[in-house]
């Protein structure tokens, strides 16, 4: 499974639960209240137990975290220059 | 650094719910004691011994849970702040404030029908303070409390980016005048009329709260800076949080011998507040993760909806414990022991429910 879909999906069943049904690639998900900000710190936590990556603090900025595209744009870069 | 404010939310859900436990043992030994044999009695909490000096320490550990929340959120709203305008801010804000709304209406609403099913009648005015002020019962302050200072968020987050030590001295301050009523409270000291402005200060959880807040903004914004302080000066800091630690129990016991009550929550104490300060930025700061804090992040990502539940739970399992296992309540570790293990996994257990029921469409207004 890609990146997106992996993120998609555990955001969905996981973290959107009775919030949303289905979620865009592009939706913001906090300003559309599909996360909360403790939501973010259990995605961090996913994403190192996942895709066994440490998500160093300088990166868990909004901008990586606006969108299901934007997370996991930033996590293949990082997959990819880590080999 | 990030992920270890999961574990953080984790282990301040645990403490929570042992901390209102503890107010069962305590019941439990000064009016059950009729129910069982043991050398549990009142005269045992109120002069040192490891029994009392078990469960003051503990307590006053566990009572670091609210601040630990306060932080964590003061850290989480900063991060999801960062470089939005106002406007930007209070549309992030609103949802957020709707799911911790939902929630609380309706433990509040539960919590309501319980105490009128135990016989308790409520006025008009006393419904609007259990909704308004978080009266349900008395840890439900902290709904209240939390939104106020998510709906500052966004000026207190552009306010401590300008002026680090000065908004931080002043909520210092602030946090040690709001104390000082407790102790006139305690000691029942009528204080000098100067002195009156003080009472502004007596029933605000936003002032005595308000400083771990800020610290988890001043946190997520310069928290190079307070690492790279904090680790050069290891030792100095390490001797604080001990000092602060071993002044506060020493206050609690001279507060009990001069007041006469033989159980003080240590929570609104000037040193142990200083103590729990210091303690989280420890945490924040030193901690190192394990492989073994999984389960613990699991329960922090559902700290809120078993903060909501916990507290029927408890009181029920209590009460159970009274009618069908008496013996229990004597033997304080295991009675402790049991209510947080229920106090946790009972909402747990509920919420789990939720989630394969036809409830996962409310799941969020009902757990957060």
């Amino acid at each position: 499974m890609e990146t997106q879909t992996i993120i998609q999906k555990f955001i969905l069943d996981e973290l959107a639960k009775g919030r949303k049904k289905t979620i865009d690639v592009d939706d913001d998900l906090l300003g559309e209240g599909i996360i909360d900000s403790l939501g973010i710190l259990q995605l961090v936590a996913f994403i190192e137990e996942k895709f066994n990556y440490t998500v160093p603090d300088e990166d868990v900025v909004i901008e990586n975290f606006m969108s299901v595209s934007a997370l996991s744009h930033y996590l293949d870069q990082k997959l990819a220059s880590k080999g | 650094m990030t992920r270890k404010l999961l574990f953080l939310n984790g282990i301040a859900i645990i403490f929570a719910v042992y901390h209102h436990s503890i107010y069962w043992a305590v019941t439990a030994i000064n009016y059950w004691g009729d129910r069982f044999i043991s050398s549990a009695t009142p005269e045992l909490l109120s002069i040192p011994n490891a029994f009392s000096l078990f469960l003051r320490i503990t307590d006053q550990i566990a009572g670091s849970a609210v601040p630990a929340f306060l932080f964590v959120s003061g850290f989480l709203y900063s991060f999801s702040l960062d470089r939005q305008t106002i406007r930007q801010s209070y549309r992030l804000i609103q949802k957020r404030i709707l799911y911790l709304l939902f929630p609380y209406i309706i433990w509040s609403t539960v919590t309501v029908v319980f105490r009128a099913i135990e016989g308790r009648s409520y006025t008009v005015v006393e419904l609007i303070r259990v909704y308004l002020l978080g009266e349900a019962d008395a840890p439900f302050y902290y709904v209240p409390l939390i939104i106020q200072m998510i709906i500052l968020s966004p000026f207190l987050f552009k306010a401590v980016k300008k002026y680090p030590v000065v908004i931080l001295s002043i909520a210092f301050v602030i946090q040690a005048l709001s104390s000082i009523p407790w102790y006139f409270k305690i000691l029942e000291i009528t204080p000098l009329q100067s002195l009156n402005f003080l009472s502004v200060f007596k029933s605000s959880y936003l002032f005595s709260h308000l400083v771990w807040f800020l610290i988890g903004i001043v946190f997520f914004i310069y928290r190079q800076k307070i690492i790279a302080f904090l680790k050069k000066y290891l030792w100095g800091f390490l001797f604080l949080i001990a000092f602060t630690f071993f002044i506060g129990q020493l206050e609690i016991q001279q507060l009990m011998n001069a007041s006469g009550n033989n159980w003080i929550n240590s929570q609104a104490s000037i040193v142990t507040r200083f103590f729990y300060s210091f303690l989280i930025l420890a945490f924040a700061v030193f901690w190192e993760n394990n492989a073994s804090v999984s389960r613990i992040e699991f329960i922090g990502a559902r700290s809120y909806g078993i903060y909501l539940s916990h507290i029927l739970t408890i009181e029920i399992c209590a009460r159970l414990m009274y009618h069908i296992l008496p013996f229990i309540l004597g033997q304080t570790v295991i009675f402790l022991g049991i209510l947080v293990f229920l106090g946790v996994g009972t909402p747990l257990l509920i919420m789990y429910v939720s989630r394969i029921t036809p409830l996962k469409t409310v799941y969020s207004y009902l757990w957060g």
